[in-house]
């Protein structure tokens, strides 16, 4: 129906100008905005394209494109797309093109390069998110690392040998589990393709030891309770743009291999250790807000903040686990929580983080005792960031609601006790986001040491842009609903035949 | 209708957006938009409201916009039109214009006078949001809608410390109350799979029997889901123990203290009880907790505002006492009573804050009632219009505060609530009390304004002020048979017919009601009061010494006080430190992922110890290795 | 005929030479190069010796390509080295320890 490698293009477009961009040293920072602007505004009405052009009533793959690489081990070049695959393509897309607007507005060394980078970035994250073969999605997913870290450790803070490191070696450890897992049920399934993994018939022992690998694996990479804290140090060294995609895009790849890795394929080990799955993300909701509260330093408290929100997702989709069999429908109605909680992390976190560069654009300080009082000086700023935050503490209107609405609601269909621990969050959010608020936004400030100015029209392009979608999840998600619908009431429909 | 009815709930969100827009241009322009936005809703509700008794109509409920329409639920806002969502968005709407009108003149001299408006439009809008809503998820997002306007109310001067903590706190404390609702409305939501009104109302009996487990134990599950909720109306109706966010929340501007505790936020909760009346008659269990709730409310946190010295804490301890013989009344199944006193208080109290509001800007700010004295004879209209007011409060016969609140107490009384029923008569006694102690200390005594030529405050002040004396006064009475008797609201609230036998046993008729009171236990303990506060506030013809330990204890507002100011955030500060630093970081990022990368940095130094670098050491080693692999070989085969 | 011992003790001897000046030899690289060639020699010396003994060309004809390959490897060693002098000053293998960890 649609004879068009879009899926191709939306991955190798970004991937080669950022190549050229990283590799044409000379070029004018005019000149590297523009094409990273372009191509970033190409992708993203590729992106919408391929939405557009999305049948939403069929519940299988699409924009199929497979063809032989590597012959011998039977490794497809196999892309494709399902639901789930879209609405996080459409969101890489939309923050990278909002990347490209901000990014014109700073100034930084050697920019083409800074520039080509997040292209390449973009590119793999557009792969990962496509592949349908496991040796290619493990190329794209490892080599996401690649360019974050070099983003990080060029353009980063003082402190960002330590941060990249930690993170390259914490990520990379649960990466390499997750490929010894791919491989040994490559063997057993004599293919690579991600779908032909879904048919095998493991013994529980083999599900129980591959689904801990997938769980480190991801899990490092959402990341859950107890392997989190390479997150905020990443976060802290980053530059804005990188703790942008970094908490916006990359942490969903994590939710997003869940999903796609191990619900279909170690299921029933999956229901074996559903419960203790549910009590680490419930740790992640409830523990890390308390740590959040204790922050002094900006980003760490939205770092430590987007870690509790990813417990959500985490607790989503570990749910689907434990109400197989017993309540199909409180199931679907936690996949899609957990994947709408991903979307809109995406926006919320994203913003959170641009309002924190513009900040620090102005009083060179992230901690929160430097800053206060910024209403006097930045009135729409602070109307706009107070959204956000409250926006971020899941206030009904705003996308934050829908996902923790939903994941709550399939909680309470298992277990109360887990429904109640989950929506306490509500009020640990809105402690931990209202004291940021609290302490940066209002106060008295007379002397305007920190030089607090109105920001410009970029940023507010920025802003207002993140805004207006944030607050279109929050009203109407019906759309997105129609995306992933399907796709997940299929994905949970064969999970359950595939177990009787 | 359904058009007219989004005219009634869209006209202040559509001001509000339009204030946003035209934020930086004249005052006049955003007192127009915000005015007339809401005077369209005004009317329209007006108008509504006698359609719907003049033709007679049946509830409207109907779906306007989808939120989420999936193969296996949906979710979307509607609008729920009967006599009582009509009532109730009546008074929300008649009260807010009231207000928004005074305020022109009381905010006159903001810098952000332009911003209020934006926040009050919205305020409104959220309010109106919850009393249309035709489903548990909208009401949701209303409840929080009108957390967030509250919020940024009270904190509207950005700058002052005391109002950035109280709102920071009267979000939190409506936070607690809303994890309870959402929680109801989300086991609403798996259990029947629809959060509609009317849908659940007829599914309602087919689960009145399922049980909840919890930790072994089983609950009902209807009960569970009223509880739930009614935990989010406790926080919002200020009902004991969440209600101290309330008192704080003076630290906004006057009228939006009028706004919050007459029309648009703390009747919320008593609202969406009465709403849900269907499945609270189910939940006995739940209805007796309702009615301690209230009456241990409406008593101790009365006693509280006898000990304060702010003008505007003594009112706000006087409207949680008030929420609480409405949650009496709704815990007694007496719906439609709690909605008539709902309707009845919003008027005086909106009355008695926006006298304040003209006494506190006359003293220059000053609240403290101690220090201001003799204003009478300076602002007679708003002497007057207080003395009204005030009688409505204490429920001086023939006032509107008379039918509403001696109903319920009689009728708590004629279903043999003891406890309950000494705990709300006791509540007319210090009601008569600190209502005076106000009036007589604000208008009497020594005059304490510096300037003796100081006259009335501007007309858009005193305009709302005639305009509220009428309903405080005598909306009572001209309600109060068809309410009983059930015309008024019908079958939008249950158990009809518990009022009903109180009515035809009990009251008869409004004159009848009228005259009995003067030989009911109620009148003499209010003439008793009069009496007693006449000579203890006015003639101070003597003194009494409250003990000690009790006046410490209703200083400290039974440690409800000490407890959000002090105790939890220094616990929080505690508890959020430690876990941070000590679990976080010495934990889990030292000691275990820093010192797997010590670990390896030590065996890797051991390590490099055998690389020196000469060439011959290493072809020593690979020498010796070749010859001992040989060797092995060798001697293996 | 000299038995085919003699020629693999030989060859034997001239390894243990060849092994001894790479271990014992601290001064010079020259004569490490030297000592390589050397153990090539012997290596060689063994393969002439099997081929002609087990009346196989292979062993011989390969001679010719490790010769080759040989005089390759010492032209750029010796290469090396003069670049390593001119950086250094030294060909001390003493004082070549950049390796060390």
């Amino acid at each position: 129906m649609f004879n068009f490698p879009i899926l191709s293009l939306l991955i190798w477009i970004p991937i080669l100008v950022g190549l050229f961009l990283v590799i044409s040293n000379n070029l004018s920072n005019k000149l590297s905005e523009y094409l990273t602007l372009i191509i970033t505004f190409l992708v993203l009405l590729l992106s919408l394209s391929l939405t557009n052009n999305y049948d939403q009533s069929l519940s299988q793959l699409q924009f199929i494109e497979r063809i032989e690489w590597i012959n011998g081990l039977n490794i497809f070049y196999y892309l494709a797309a399902d639901g789930i695959s879209v609405s996080l393509i459409l969101l890489t897309a939309f923050i990278n093109f909002l990347i490209a607007i901000y990014a014109s507005s700073e100034t930084y060394k050697n920019k083409s390069a800074y520039l080509g980078y997040f292209l390449i970035l973009e590119g793999l994250l557009m792969g990962t998110f496509t592949a349908f073969d496991s040796i290619l999605f493990y190329i794209f997913f490892e080599s996401l690392l690649i360019p974050l870290f070099l983003i990080i450790g060029i353009w980063g803070g003082k402190n960002r040998k330590y941060a990249t490191i930690k993170f390259f070696l914490y990520t990379l450890f649960g990466s390499v589990l997750m490929l010894i897992a791919i491989i040994y049920l490559s063997t057993l399934a004599g293919s690579f393709a991600i779908r032909d993994f879904y048919l095998l018939n493991l013994s529980f022992e083999e599900e129980l030891f591959i689904l801990l690998a997938f769980l480190i694996g991801f899990g490092i990479k959402i990341p859950m309770w107890p392997v989190h804290t390479w997150l905020p140090d990443a976060h802290v060294e980053a530059p804005t743009s990188g703790s942008v995609i970094l908490a916006s895009v990359l942490l969903k790849v994590g939710g997003y291999g869940m999903i796609r890795f191990m619900l279909p394929i170690t299921t029933e080990a999956g229901i074996f250790l559903s419960e203790y799955m549910i009590y680490l993300s419930l740790i992640a909701i409830i523990y890390i807000s308390f740590v959040a509260y204790a922050q002094t330093d900006m980003k760490k408290l939205i770092a430590y903040s987007s870690v509790a929100h990813m417990g959500f997702v985490t607790l989503g989709i570990f749910l689907v686990f434990h109400l197989l069999g017993n309540n199909l429908n409180a199931a679907v109605i936690g996949l899609e929580g957990a994947i709408i909680q991903m979307i809109s992390h995406g926006l919320i976190s994203a913003a959170l983080f641009f309002c924190i560069g513009i900040i620090y654009k102005h009083s060179k300080s992230r901690l929160l005792k430097d800053n206060y009082g910024v209403v006097t000086f930045m009135p729409l700023f602070s109307f706009l960031m107070l959204f956000f935050l409250m926006a971020n503490s899941g206030l009904p209107g705003t996308s934050g609601f829908v996902g923790e609405f939903l994941v709550i609601t399939s909680a309470l269909g298992s277990n109360i006790i887990i429904g109640f621990l989950a929506a306490i969050s509500l009020l640990l959010s809105a402690s931990y986001s209202l004291k940021l608020g609290k302490n940066v936004l209002f106060g008295e400030n007379t002397q305007n040491i920190q030089g607090y100015k109105e920001c410009t029209i970029n940023e507010k392009f920025v802003l207002g842009v993140l805004v207006i979608f944030i607050l279109y999840l929050g009203l109407t998600p019906d759309y997105l609903f129609k995306i992933i619908d399907h796709t997940t009431i299929n994905l949970i429909d064969s999970i359950n035949l595939g177990r009787t | 209708m359904i058009y007219l009815a989004l005219i009634l709930l869209l006209a202040p969100l559509v001001g509000t957006l339009l204030l946003l827009y035209t934020q930086n241009n004249s005052k006049r322009l955003s007192i127009f938009i915000s005015n007339s936005s809401i005077l369209i809703s005004f009317f329209v509700s007006i108008y509504l409201l006698f359609l719907y008794f003049s033709c007679n109509y049946l509830p409207v409920s109907q779906d306007v916009l989808v939120f989420a329409d999936t193969k296996l639920y949906s979710l979307s806002f509607g609008l729920y039109i009967d006599s009582l969502s009509l009532v109730m968005s009546t008074v929300v709407t008649s009260v807010s214009f009231l207000v928004h009108y005074y305020s022109i003149s009381y905010m006159k001299d903001e810098s952000s006078f332009n911003r209020f408006f934006i926040y009050t439009n919205f305020f409104t809008f959220s309010m109106l949001l919850i009393v249309l809503s035709n489903n548990f998820f909208q009401l949701f997002i209303g409840w929080e809608l009108v957390g967030l306007s509250s919020y940024l109310l009270i904190g509207f001067w950005t700058s002052k410390e005391s109002a950035i903590k109280a709102n920071y706190k009267a979000f939190l404390v409506n936070r607690v109350g809303d994890i309870g609702l959402l929680l109801g409305l989300c086991l609403v939501f798996v259990t029947y799979g629809t959060t509609n009104y009317t849908e659940v109302f007829n599914l309602k009996d087919t689960i009145n029997n399922s049980e909840l487990d919890i930790f072994g134990t089983s609950f009902n599950l209807l009960s569970s889901i009223c509880l739930l909720l009614f935990v989010g109306a406790m926080a919002k109706s200020a009902q004991v123990p969440l209600h101290f966010w309330l008192p704080d929340s003076m630290e906004g501007p006057t009228p939006i203290s009028a706004l919050i505790h007459a029309a648009t936020m703390v009747t919320a909760g008593i609202y969406m009880v009465a709403r849900l009346s269907p499945l609270y008659v189910l939940a006995e269990d739940v209805s007796i907790f309702i009615l301690y709730v209230g009456s241990v409310t409406a008593f101790f946190l009365g006693l509280v505002s006898l000990v304060q010295n702010d003008i505007k804490r003594i009112i706000a301890y006087s409207t949680i006492s008030q929420l609480g013989y409405m949650t009496a009344a709704l815990g007694a199944s007496l719906y439609s009573l709690a909605i008539f006193h709902l309707i009845t208080h919003a008027f005086f109290k909106a009355l008695l804050f926006l006298c304040a509001g003209s006494i506190i800007i006359k003293c220059h700010h000053e609240q403290d009632i101690r220090k201001i004295g003799g204003l009478r004879k300076f602002m007679p209209i708003t002497y007057l219009a207080f003395l009204y007011a005030s009688l409505s409060l204490i429920g001086f016969p023939l006032t509107s505060g008379f039918y509403s609140k001696e109903v319920i107490i009689d009728a708590i009384g004629y279903y043999n609530h003891t406890i309950p029923y000494t705990m709300l008569l006791a509540g007319i006694f210090i009601t008569t009390l600190y209502t005076s102690k106000i009036f007589f200390k604000v208008f009497f005594g020594e005059c304490t304004l510096h300037d003796r030529n100081e006259k009335e405050n501007d007309k858009e002040m005193l305009v709302p002020l005639f305009i509220l004396t009428a309903p405080s006064v005598f909306l009572g009475l001209f309600i109060f048979d068809s309410l009983l008797s059930g015309t008024l609201f019908g079958a939008s609230l249950m158990s009809n017919t518990v009022v009903l036998d109180f009515y035809n046993n009990y009251v008869i008729n409004s004159l009848y009601f009228f005259l009995h009171s003067f030989m009911t236990i109620n009148f003499f303990i209010l003439l008793i009061a009069l009496i007693f506060s006449y000579y203890y506030y006015y003639k101070k013809s003597f003194n009494i010494s409250i003990p000690n330990i009790l006046s410490t204890i209703l200083k400290n507002e039974y440690g409800f006080n000490n407890l959000s100011t002090k105790f939890i955030p220094k616990f929080q500060n505690l508890l959020t430190k430690y876990l941070w630093k000590n679990i976080d970081i010495l934990t889990i990022d030292n000691g275990i992922i820093n010192n797997t990368s010590l670990m390896f940095d030590k065996i890797s130094n051991t390590v490099r110890k055998f690389q020196t670098g000469y060439i011959y050491h290493y072809s020593l080693t690979i020498i010796s290795a070749l010859i001992l692999a040989l060797l092995i070989i060798r001697i293996r085969y | 005929m000299i038995p085919i011992s003699y020629y693999l003790i030989l060859s034997t001897i001239i390894f243990a030479i060849s092994i001894a000046g790479i271990f014992l030899n601290r001064k010079n690289i020259l004569v490490l190069l030297m000592s390589l060639e050397l153990m090539f020699l012997s290596v060689n010396f063994n393969l002439i010796t099997l081929g002609n003994y087990l009346g196989d060309l292979t062993g011989q004809v390969f001679v010719f390509f490790v010769l080759t390959v040989v005089a390759a490897e010492s032209a750029i060693g010796l290469a090396l080295l003069i670049v390593l002098f001119r950086n250094k000053k030294t060909i001390d293998v003493d004082d070549l320890s950049e390796l060390k960890g």
